[in-house]
């Protein structure tokens, strides 16, 4: 679909036409169901979270800004919705505090960053490792690299504040840089 | 000039440092090539990161999954065959252990026994159960009812029509059969009610409560769920109880129905007498104008029948005046001496000696007694294979008839143990639940058709499951031999076949047949509850 013709869709759609969401959700719900299975681990949560984001997103459409590219805002309501189902499986309410302690004093020259080791890695494993990181790491990572979300976005998401997700994001990706480097050591072993 | 943090760079390399730190950052990276060599490595990571999660995921490995490995169903089968043989070992010493027949009520193995077994259980429940349920019934169901009609509203204003429907149907119907609704004029909720001698009650009598006891006259039916029903009077329409004790020691000119622990009757039955009870009894005074069908534990009619007496029962003994033919399949039949049969007398026994005709008795027509061999084993006989055939062959014209009509029934994964217990318990409160409902919904009498409606639907949903749970079993069984593509027909086939031979297992199969019946009603349950959040969206 390309702009023109998703704006015309979009507006259809925000009307209250059927067949213009129905073409929305044939477009969109491979899309939304990745990013659920990314942030929820499975693919029966994944399924059903999809269905529940796109009612959603039927019920919120007349408030839909066209100022926003549609697909970013259907990624960021189906990031809500996916925090909102991981915070409810939780005892505790808040993943995410604002005041992430531990400084981060990261020194360029020792980073291994994870470009290195990806040369060497499948993708499988990569996403297997992602879907092992703690809940913390792995939304915010997935959040801005499959949804392309800004940390401004993500932090709204997540409740917390735009610096903790630039630290997130950082953390998760050491931690994933760790994960696969003993994953290949075990490879070599 | 010192180099930034890695956070820093993380940042940038993501666009996301405020423009101020950035045009330094840029400064910076321009003058020192380590630092270059890094954002450039970082930048190369972001991209493979975009990349490897958009890549199609159809074949992720979802974290929670285990996959299934061959040794776990290998020391699963082990461990149920274990738990089989064990079971009949059990059995096979529990048959031989034959105990003195005075205390033959107690072997939970005999048929009077688990007769009498049954009905404990059935009036120990609807003693104390319903006793409990009726007594907080009034409480209970004004506050489900209001909590029906705050979350009817709330869906309302949600804008969910099939459930605001769903809700609103439950609403009626529990208003219906609220206390203080519907036929209250004749209808008796108190603890005992009688129907005093010379006291004339027009219409349908439908009594709930502990005693019920009738001395005057009825017009109408009576339908009664009781302790205790006792009949002095005159019913001139039919007489439907659940009662524990049911006595009609007067006259009821229509048919009774009885459910109950215990029916005795000593008066006068103008139709047919249809038992379903723990003892049947109609007394030396007793007389049923027409048949009496009993399934029992006891049957004894010392009375007269005018036509037939059918008997499913351990024990059988009629004393009295019968106008046609006894059939019976029993444990014991027993003709006393002053015994008139005007029909035939046929009966189905184990053995020779269970049938005992007294001197004295009279049976005008012919003695037939059959005895009931233990049968050939039915896998001797082709008929067998000729209906498996044809079941084999229905299921899967169904199963191709529900994927082209329906193909998102069969799209369920069951990924992981957790998953697969989950769906089996959804089949179970979807077994259990289903005629409780039917239940409490025909009681209400205009609940009838919904009942009716939701026992079919059961009933169609414990054939389906054997052809739901036969593809989840043949893709299954594909993906093990890693075998590409998907082929629903193939699926299908094999994994109805698998099913054929597993659900006939001896002593094994019937468990198979349970565990494929909960799963297949659980998978059916959650795709209608799934289909029906996707139908709301197109």
């Amino acid at each position: 679909m390309d702009d023109a013709k998703l704006a015309e869709v979009v507006e259809r759609a925000r009307r209250g036409e059927a067949a213009a969401f129905a073409e929305l959700y044939r477009g969109f719900s491979r899309r939304v169901f990745g990013l659920c299975r990314h942030l929820l681990g499975t693919t029966e949560a994944a399924e059903d979270a999809t269905s529940e984001v796109f009612l959603r997103v039927q019920r919120g459409m007349s408030g839909f800004d066209q100022a926003l590219p549609f697909p970013r805002w259907l990624l960021s309501v189906a990031s809500h919705y996916c925090v909102d189902r991981l915070r409810r499986r939780r005892v505790e309410t808040r993943l995410f505090s604002a005041a992430d302690p531990e400084p981060v004093v990261a020194d360029a020259a020792a980073a291994s960053p994870l470009a290195q080791v990806l040369t060497e890695e499948k993708r499988e494993s990569v996403r297997e490792a992602i879907a092992r990181l703690p809940e913390r790491y792995r939304l915010p990572l997935v959040m801005r690299y499959y949804s392309e979300l800004s940390y401004e976005e993500i932090a709204a998401t997540l409740g917390t504040n735009r610096n903790s997700v630039a630290t997130l994001i950082f953390r998760a990706k050491k931690e994933l840089r760790r994960a696969l480097a003993s994953m290949q050591r075990e490879l070599v072993q | 000039m010192n180099c930034f943090s890695e956070l820093t760079y993380s940042m940038y390399a993501d666009g996301e440092l405020p423009t101020e730190e950035a045009r330094r950052v840029e400064t910076h990276l321009a003058g020192c090539s380590r630092c270059r060599a890094l954002m450039e490595a970082l930048r190369v990571e972001n991209r493979f990161l975009v990349e490897a999660l958009q890549e199609p995921d159809e074949e992720a490995v979802p974290v929670a999954a285990r996959p299934v490995r061959p040794l776990d169903i290998l020391w699963t089968g082990l461990g149920v065959l274990a738990a089989a043989a064990g079971l009949r070992a059990f059995l096979g010493w529990a048959e031989e252990m034959r105990p003195p027949a005075a205390v033959d009520w107690l072997n939970p193995f005999s048929l009077t026994a688990q007769l009498n077994l049954f009905f404990s259980s059935v009036f120990y429940f609807i003693r104390e159960g319903v006793a409990m349920l009726i007594s907080s019934l009034t409480t209970v169901s004004v506050l489900v009812f209001g909590l029906l009609v705050i979350v009817g509203g709330v869906l309302w204003l949600r804008r969910r029509p099939a459930l605001v429907a769903v809700v609103a149907t439950l609403a009626l119907v529990l208003g219906l059969a609220l206390p203080g609704a519907a036929v209250e004029t004749h209808t008796a909720r108190r603890a005992a009610f009688v129907v005093a001698k010379g006291h004339t009650i027009d219409d349908t009598l439908l009594f709930r409560g502990e005693t019920l006891i009738i001395d005057g006259v009825v017009t109408g039916n009576v339908i009664a769920f009781a302790e205790r029903v006792e009949i002095n009077g005159t019913v001139k329409g039919d007489v439907i109880t659940f009662a524990g004790i049911e006595l009609i020691n007067g006259t009821v000119e229509g048919n009774v129905y009885s459910f109950g622990q215990r029916v005795e009757v000593s008066g006068t039955v103008g139709g047919s007498l249809h038992a379903f009870a723990q003892r049947v009894a109609v007394g030396s005074a007793g007389r049923v104008e027409n048949d009496v069908l009993a399934f029992a534990g006891e049957v004894e009619v010392d009375g007269a029948v005018a036509r037939d007496i059918r008997a499913f029962a351990g024990m059988v003994g009629v004393g009295g005046d019968l106008g046609r033919n006894l059939v019976a399949h029993a444990g014991q039949v027993r003709l006393l001496g002053r015994a008139r049969v005007g029909g035939d007398l046929k009966v189905w026994v184990k053995k020779e000696e269970n049938l005992q005709v007294d001197s004295g008795a009279i049976v005008v027509g012919t003695i037939e007694t059959k005895i009931e061999e233990a049968k050939p084993s039915r896998f001797t006989r082709p008929k067998f294979y000729l209906w498996q055939g044809v079941w084999l062959a229905a299921a899967f014209v169904t199963g191709l008839l529900l994927y082209w009509l329906l193909p998102a029934l069969f799209k369920t994964r069951l990924e992981t143990g957790g998953a697969v217990v989950r769906t089996v318990g959804l089949g179970f409160l979807a077994l259990v639940a289903t005629p409780v409902a039917a239940l409490v919904a025909g009681i209400t009498v205009i609940g009838l058709p919904l009942a009716l409606l939701g026992v079919l639907t059961l009933a169609a949903g414990i054939y389906l499951a054997k052809i739901l749970v036969g593809v989840f079993v043949g893709r299954a069984l594909r993906r093990s031999f890693g075998a590409q593509p998907a082929q629903f027909a193939l699926d299908l086939l094999v994994g109805l076949v698998v099913l054929a031979v597993a659900t006939h297992i001896p002593y094994v199969g019937w468990f198979v047949t349970l565990l494929v019946v909960l799963l297949g009603l659980g998978i059916a349950v959650s795709n209608v509850r799934r289909s029906w959040q996707r139908t709301e969206l197109t």
